[in-house]
């Protein structure tokens, strides 16, 4: 009956229970006291509101007291006396009395063993959780400026790793849960209200009250064929029962980018030119023959300027008994830190909820919102068509204007494109409008028996217009004609779900809570693309139609698919020491063939709460928990209609005198109508332990992840004719790991500190593919490397694969008494003769290194004293390796600007084994795809601090203002790596997931990419 | 009061089974999967428009191989087949730019090259797609008797044409004649002469029944035809060495009606394009269909906005004889950073030929069509097959390319054979004569190869008898084909 009650009813409740308690208590015990009397008011950290219902214990007696509605008391205690201040679910504060008024602020308990936590539709006591659940509270996600959900939550939760895969404004971070379990689609499912959302970059991450993240098998089977990769379920913030609450956020800050990477001067590189020039043999380049005469030309920040980002969140919140309402407004504004990007987006959120009867209950979270995105040209693999990187390649001693001030074409380096010209002719506008909310009825209908119907929508429409004129920087770099390209799309996401909520105790010791439920969801895309060149001179505002008929393209593209499911879930807790949860589901999906319509995906999971046993007797340690669980959950992210074998509309030809076009059909995939599920197997045994008086908490989760009928696109021999894959069953792969969390808190007198961290070390293995050896070969970098990575039985996903070089030949004689491979010089690269025959060769390849991380972990500080607070957040990640494909130019390629590490070069026996020489001709042999490239990515990074100033109430009671704080904040300040490339924090390269690449198998690849900032702000907090 | 509250309890929560109810019965249609945009494949290949279109399909496989593709196009013969030759260097922008052609250019072909994957996919793409007309067109019922045996026919030619690339860039391949299932792909290679086999009888089923271009109207230009069947043929026939066989077959051609289009500075121009001399052609336009070819963006020099890839070596620039108007129809001069500055015109955009660079699609959507079989290659092929048997016929043959290649010159530009030539110096003569007509066109590499003097010429630039004859099949094929994939030696 309890638990399913919202927890400011709950919250009313305990007030009164409390208050009268202690009002009895006290009465009888006051009489007896002596004392002067100390008053003052107590209240939460969290919102700066008055606690009703707190009490206050003169520490040594059986003195006491208790907060009236305004949070107001009066105790008998003079100075010197020590009182502890408590309520339910905040922490225990002692304070020796040094004044009158004694004004107290209580912080929540994180920790707290009666909190509520979120799980797939409902909610349990954090006590009586049988799964892994990490949650995430408010406080925690407002400690960093976070632009996205997924930034806010990195390095917060044990097994949840969130990598930053581009600096570029809005772009939105690569989430994992528990490693990577699929070669296909690994992102979570975010739940937003319980409506299951597309795109996180447009929710406001200041609406959000908590997230919870679901990481086991008993957690997340409830959403069955969508929980394989966990679940992250977003609550919005509600208005409680209290007077108004105006909130008003806001931060500046400016920001410039991460860079670990140095290049050579116009000097340095001639010389090197040179160099190569000579040891090739060839005529050395006469202009650099004094390079120290050469002036040097910055390239490398040629696009770059200080970034600036600003927000403002407004928020009202409050209610009474029979309503309650949250409205907010937020505008984040981000200037990138590269010329010509940028992001913008406004949000308005309201949530209300209406006792409309004293059973029923109605409410809405609704959510527009509007972003504008400005980007510039970063396609393909190669680093150089990628802006942001460019500057790094560009010889230099080219200028990078020419004299009437436009971008002028590299000199040396003519591959490369002009950096300032693509900032200013290839940039991309891209709006996004969305809506999210979901409304929903809440009906007691018997005692016990609660329903609830709730449905949700989403949808999100793309828009580009993009003008882009016509220009000429070299016949390289230049558009003849302009071109008009417009893009719409439109996805959307219905879901309607219906839930009977079932809650009895019987017994005293009895208690069951048993959920039973039904959804339906339907997605549905399409979008529109055209485009027409020849836009005449004049025309101010172009538009698609001033353009030229005959150039004009469009395509357009529909995909639909649904999702018909049943669920239900039992809880049973015997006398809150043995716990049981058993969810089953029940999930019927579109994109599977006729045969396989349906799956089921079950869980079971027990707990132990040893601590609340009659024979326990440890005083130190006052939680102990045995968790143990076992579930299966789904994947179904394959293409909508990968069961069919369709016929490709677009295998035209040209026939006729006039060569008009042809349609012809033919099948490029062979279907399989026999596909279904991809099924995760979870087994989790986990651990929960606090200590002295739960100061100390610790976690700890052993889990082994298998994902069995993995939906692979079977690589068939290319003999088929078909040109894609078919999608089939088949492949394993297992996740095993560790998580560990350990929080520590302490309280000394107007000192408040708490350390807390996690860790998590995954192991990965692929245990079968499609077929005996097959493997999946991923990773293009542009220039000579492509199948940089392979999945294959046995190993971690997407290792690297390649060479192996193991020195520098320092002699001749060297070359000759070894494998050959043509072309070697003394000063070459010496690749390992894996299979001890006379070449070097392909078949000497092996796997030199993986992307994934023997462990990551993250660690943060909190302090506060007195007004002060002080947070501190690292996070980082352990023995990863990275491909670093911007080697291929700045460590070798001597047309193009080198790294300073190639001034260590080879340049006569005994002075590198690791840095081969200058050449203009071995460059090929030299740059194979080999262990050269592969670097440790570890690092450790600050994400965050942040020290705050906390107004005194003194000063804020002459003003309208109740609670004001002032703080300075720095994103990324510093980080420690040996890694060489700009910056070793990579997610998933954006610009790979083109042309249905495989993104969860694109990893650890360095092409050169938009940095990640630091960022340095100013906020301020206050509350009316 | 009670009561009516339980009523009213029961009437609620009867409402919402029911509604929940009527969900689940309207919802599961909603989970049939529809395929948008395609047809399904069970739903084809029933009426005579589809037969068509799927015929249109098999010919787009050599628009993808010869435009379209990025690594397939570098794979052409054009390029690829260029590359490393005692004609062309790789070009570019420098020495090494682009790895998979500077793996050609030195003679260092990696199993992994991209160019070689692409060359072995897109080739068999096209045969599944001509097996899939072959293999159900026979059941469709037509009105036009004679057309579905002409579509039959041209479904025959363009499999023996992906099949003969096949051939001659690996040797022996796995033969599939029909459309296969999953689970049946796993062929071994047939032998070579099995090989060609497949492509003879393909070849002679087309030369039967396709018509002569000649003897349609201009909606027919652009598809396999009789001319194109009987080229191919004594092309097949020429690899083979089967000599009797080129001499049969191009007696039929040479029947036809085709001539020598007079100027051979036309021929690589848009006016060019299925001249009456032309037997085949890959057609490509530059509109916003964006069927159009990358070669030209690959050969023009750099500051054409091209690649500058294939760059005549001065080795093919002294073959000339003084004055041959062929020279500067083949080769122009560009001064670039790197190279030998010296580029293939036949597929040059302006200024070096008429094609304009295209404005729709991109600079790979360029209008060029690129030339299978011309007549003078054909004649070329007949005088090599009969110069010992027949060297006055020979000589005729010959003389008929000099003729045209002089042109309005006088005759002592490119003069005529002497009638007295005979045996090896006449030998030597045609085949002096196919490298300077067909420079650049992409047979001089199987030319050194068939005739035996790859070794010789080649070696120097890095090339090993015995190995470099034929290309490697791409690695991932051979692994995945579990060891029945048999690698070419010394790869």
């Amino acid at each position: 009956m309890k638990l399913n009650k919202l927890k400011t009813k709950k919250r009313l409740l305990s007030h009164y229970v409390f208050m009268l308690f202690f009002t009895i208590f006290c009465t009888t015990i006051t009489v007896q006291a002596q004392n002067s009397e100390i008053t003052g008011i107590v209240t939460s950290v969290d919102d700066g509101m008055p606690i009703p219902g707190a009490a206050i214990i003169k520490v040594g007696t059986t003195t006491g007291a208790v907060t009236n509605f305004d949070g107001e008391y009066t105790i008998d205690a003079k100075r010197g006396d020590v009182l502890q201040f408590s309520y339910l679910g905040m922490v225990t504060k002692t304070i020796t009395v040094v004044q009158s008024p004694l004004n107290v602020a209580l912080e929540s308990d994180i920790q707290g063993l009666d909190e509520v936590v979120l799980v797939g539709y409902g909610k349990v006591k954090k006590s009586d959780i049988t799964g892994s659940v990490s949650s995430i509270s408010a406080k925690q996600l407002t400690q960093t400026q976070s632009t996205s959900i997924a930034q806010a939550i990195q390095g917060r939760a044990a097994g949840v790793s969130v990598t930053k895969s581009s600096g570029q404004p809005g772009s939105t971070p690569t989430v994992r849960i528990r490693g990577v379990g699929t070669v296909n689609d690994a992102d979570p499912l975010y739940i937003v209200d319980g409506v299951p959302i597309n795109d996180i970059t447009n929710i406001n991450m200041d609406d959000a009250q908590s997230v919870e993240v679901l990481k086991d098998a008993s957690a997340t089977a409830i959403y069955g064929s969508r929980g394989a990769n966990g679940v992250v379920l977003i609550t919005t913030k509600l208005g409680s029962e209290m007077k108004p609450v105006i909130s008003y956020k806001t931060y500046i800050g400016v920001e410039n980018r991460i860079d670990n990477l140095e290049v050579m001067n116009a000097e340095q590189w001639a010389t090197t030119y040179n160099e190569g020039k000579t040891n090739d043999g060839a005529a050395p380049e006469p202009a650099f023959a004094d390079p120290s005469s050469l002036e040097s030309y910055n390239w490398k920040d040629a696009v770059y300027r200080t970034g600036t980002i600003e927000s403002h969140q407004l928020s009202i919140s409050g209610g009474t008994e029979k309503a309650s309402y949250y409205v907010s407004f937020g505008n984040l504004s981000q200037k990138g830190i590269v010329n010509n990007t940028s992001f913008k987006r406004t949000n308005f959120r309201v949530n209300n909820t209406y006792q409309i009867k004293p059973k029923i209950k109605v409410g809405h979270n609704l959510q527009y919102a509007n972003s504008k995105t400005n980007s510039v040209a970063s396609f393909g693999g190669n680093s150089n068509f990628k802006t942001a990187f460019i500057g790094y390649v560009v010889d230099p001693t080219s200028p990078i204007y020419n004299t009437d001030g436009s971008p002028a074409r590299p000199l040396y380096s003519t591959e490369i494109r002009n950096p300032v010209g693509l900032t200013i002719y290839e940039q991309t506008p891209l709006e996004k409008e969305s809506f999210l909310g979901n409304v929903f009825i809440e009906a007691d209908l018997l005692e016990n028996l609660t329903f609830r119907s709730n449905y949700g929508l989403e949808i999100n429409n793309g828009k580009v217009d993009n003008f882009q004129p016509a220009y000429f920087i070299s016949a390289e770099q230049n558009r003849p004609v302009n071109i008009y390209n417009l893009l719409r799309s439109e996805s959307r996401v219905n879901v309607w779900s219906n839930t009977l909520n079932y809650n009895i105790a019987f017994k005293e010791k009895h208690s069951i809570n048993a959920l039973l439920g039904h959804e339906l969801q339907k997605s549905d895309f399409n979008n529109v693309l055209a485009s027409r060149s020849g836009i005449p001179d004049g025309v101010e505002n172009p538009t698609l139609g001033a353009g030229a008929v005959d150039s004009s393209t469009n395509n357009g593209n529909i995909a639909s698919s649904s999702l018909l499911s049943f669920f239900g879930r039992l809880n049973y807790n015997y006398d809150e020491r043995y716990l049981f949860t058993g969810t089953y589901r029940l999930d019927g999906s579109s994109r599977f063939g006729k045969n396989n319509k349906y799956a089921q995906f079950p869980s079971l999971a027990l707990a132990w709460n040893v601590h609340k046993e009659g024979f326990y007797n440890i005083d130190a340690i006052n939680q102990l928990k045995f968790r143990v669980g076992w579930g299966e959950t789904g994947n179904q992210n394959i293409p909508n209609s990968a069961i069919f074998s369709t016929l490709s509309t677009s295998q035209n030809y040209l026939l006729g005198n006039d060569e008009t076009t042809v349609v012809g059909l033919a099948p490029l995939r062979p279907g399989n109508q026999d596909l279904k599920w991809e099924t995760t197997t979870t087994t989790n045994i986990g651990l929960d332990l606090a200590l002295l008086n739960n100061s100390i908490t610790f976690t700890a989760d052993y889990f082994v992840k298998t994902t069995s009928d993995m939906l692979l696109e079977s690589p068939i021999l290319q003999t088929s004719g078909y040109g894609l894959n078919p999608t089939v069953n088949a492949g394993e792969i297992e996740n095993k790991g560790l998580e560990f969390s350990l929080n520590y808190k302490k309280n000394i007198n107007d000192f408040f500190f708490s350390v807390g961290g996690n860790i998590s070390i995954i192991d990965n293995k692929v245990l079968s593919l499609a077929s005996k050896g097959s493997n999946i070969s991923t990773g293009f970098a542009g220039n000579g490397f492509q199948g940089i990575s392979r999945t294959e039985a046995g190993r971690s996903i997407a290792s690297f694969y390649g060479l192996e070089a193991i020195g520098i030949f320092q002699n001749q004689d060297e070359i000759d008494n070894y494998a050959s491979l043509p072309g070697t010089k003394p000063g070459d690269v010496k690749y390992r003769n894996l299979n001890g025959d006379t070449e070097i060769n392909d078949s000497d390849r092996t796997f030199i290194g993986s992307p994934l991380p023997d462990f990551t972990y993250g660690f943060n500080v909190d302090m506060t004293y007195k007004q002060f607070d002080l947070t501190m957040f690292f996070q980082g990640v352990q023995g990863n390796d990275i491909f670093n494909a911007t080697g291929y130019l700045l460590e070798g390629a001597l047309d193009t600007n080198l790294s300073t590490e190639f001034l260590n070069r080879w340049t006569g026996e005994g002075t590198s084994n690791s840095v081969p020489r200058a050449t203009f001709d071995g460059f090929a042999n030299n740059n194979r795809l080999s262990s050269r490239f592969v670097e440790d990515g570890s690092y450790l990074r600050l994400k965050n601090i942040q020290i705050g100033y906390n107004f005194q109430d003194q000063i804020l009671e002459k003003t309208f203002i109740s609670k004001a704080r002032i703080y300075l904040a720095g994103q990324n300040l510093f980080t420690i790596t040996n890694y060489n490339g700009m910056d070793p924090e990579l997610g998933v390269d954006e610009t790979q997931s083109q042309e249905g690449s495989r993104t969860s198998l694109d990893l650890g690849i360095d092409r050169g990419r938009y940095p990640s900032t630091r960022t340095v702000s100013l906020g301020l907090d206050i509350n009316f | 009061m009670k009561l009516f509250n339980n009523i009213n309890r029961y009437i609620k929560y009867g409402f919402s089974i029911l509604i929940v109810a009527m969900l689940f019965v309207s919802c599961t249609d909603d989970l049939d999967s529809k395929a948008y945009g395609e047809p399904v494949l069970e739903d084809f290949y029933k009426n005579p428009a589809q037969a068509e279109q799927a015929l249109i399909a098999a010919y787009s496989s050599m628009s993808e191989i010869a435009g379209s593709d990025f690594w397939g196009t570098m794979g052409n013969d054009v390029i690829f087949g260029e590359i490393g030759t005692d004609d062309f260097i790789k070009g570019g922008r420098t020495a090494e730019n682009n790895a998979p052609l500077f793996e050609r250019d030195n003679w260092a072909i990696t199993t992994s090259n991209p160019i070689i994957e692409q060359m072995w996919k897109i080739n068999y793409k096209g045969i599944l797609f001509a097996n899939l007309v072959i293999e159900n067109v026979p059941n469709i019922s037509f009105e036009d008797e004679v057309r579905k045996k002409e579509i039959l026919a041209e479904a025959h030619f363009l499999r023996a044409f992906y099949y003969f690339d096949l051939v001659n860039s690996f040797g022996g391949v796995p033969i599939i004649s029909k459309p296969l299932k999953i689970g049946e792909f796993n062929v071994p290679r047939a032998t070579k002469e099995d090989s060609y086999k497949l492509i003879e009888d393909d070849l002679k089923i087309a030369i039967a029944d396709l018509p002569s271009r000649l003897d349609r109207d201009a909606s027919y230009t652009g598809r396999a035809d009789k001319g194109a069947a009987l080229g191919m043929m004594m092309r097949v026939s020429l690899y083979q060495n089967k000599m009797g066989q080129v001499e049969t077959y191009g007696n039929q051609l040479f029947a036809l009606g085709h001539e020598l289009t007079p100027d051979y500075a036309t021929i690589f121009q848009p006016e060019g394009e299925w001249n009456i001399g032309s037997l085949f052609e890959i057609n490509f336009s530059s509109d916003a269909s964006i069927l159009g070819t990358g070669i030209p963006k690959r050969v023009n020099p750099n500051s054409n906005r091209g690649g500058g890839f294939v760059q005549a070596r001065v080795d093919l620039r002294n073959e000339y004889e003084t004055n041959d108007p062929r020279f500067g129809a083949t080769l122009f001069f560009k001064d670039a950073p790197y190279g030998t500055d010296w580029y293939v015109r036949k597929y040059a955009w302006a200024p070096y030929t008429n094609y304009e660079i295209p404005t729709i699609g991109g600079d790979n959507n360029s209008a060029n069509n690129i030339r299978i079989i011309r007549l003078a290659d054909a004649y070329l092929m007949y005088a090599e097959a009969i110069y010992n048997t027949d060297p006055t016929k020979a000589i005729e043959y010959v003389n008929k390319v000099r003729t045209r290649a002089r042109g309005t010159a006088l005759p002592t530009v490119v003069p005529n054979l002497p009638d007295t030539l005979s045996g090896q110096p006449l030998l030597d003569a045609i085949y002096h004569e196919r490298r300077v007509e067909l420079a650049g066109e992409g047979f001089r590499f199987h030319d050194l190869v068939r005739t035996g003097r790859a070794e010789a010429l080649l070696s120097p630039y890095g090339f090993v008898k015995g190995t470099h004859e034929l290309m490697p099949l791409p690695v991932g094929q051979v692994t995945l084909s579990e060891g029945v994939l048999v690698q070419n030696p010394n790869y």
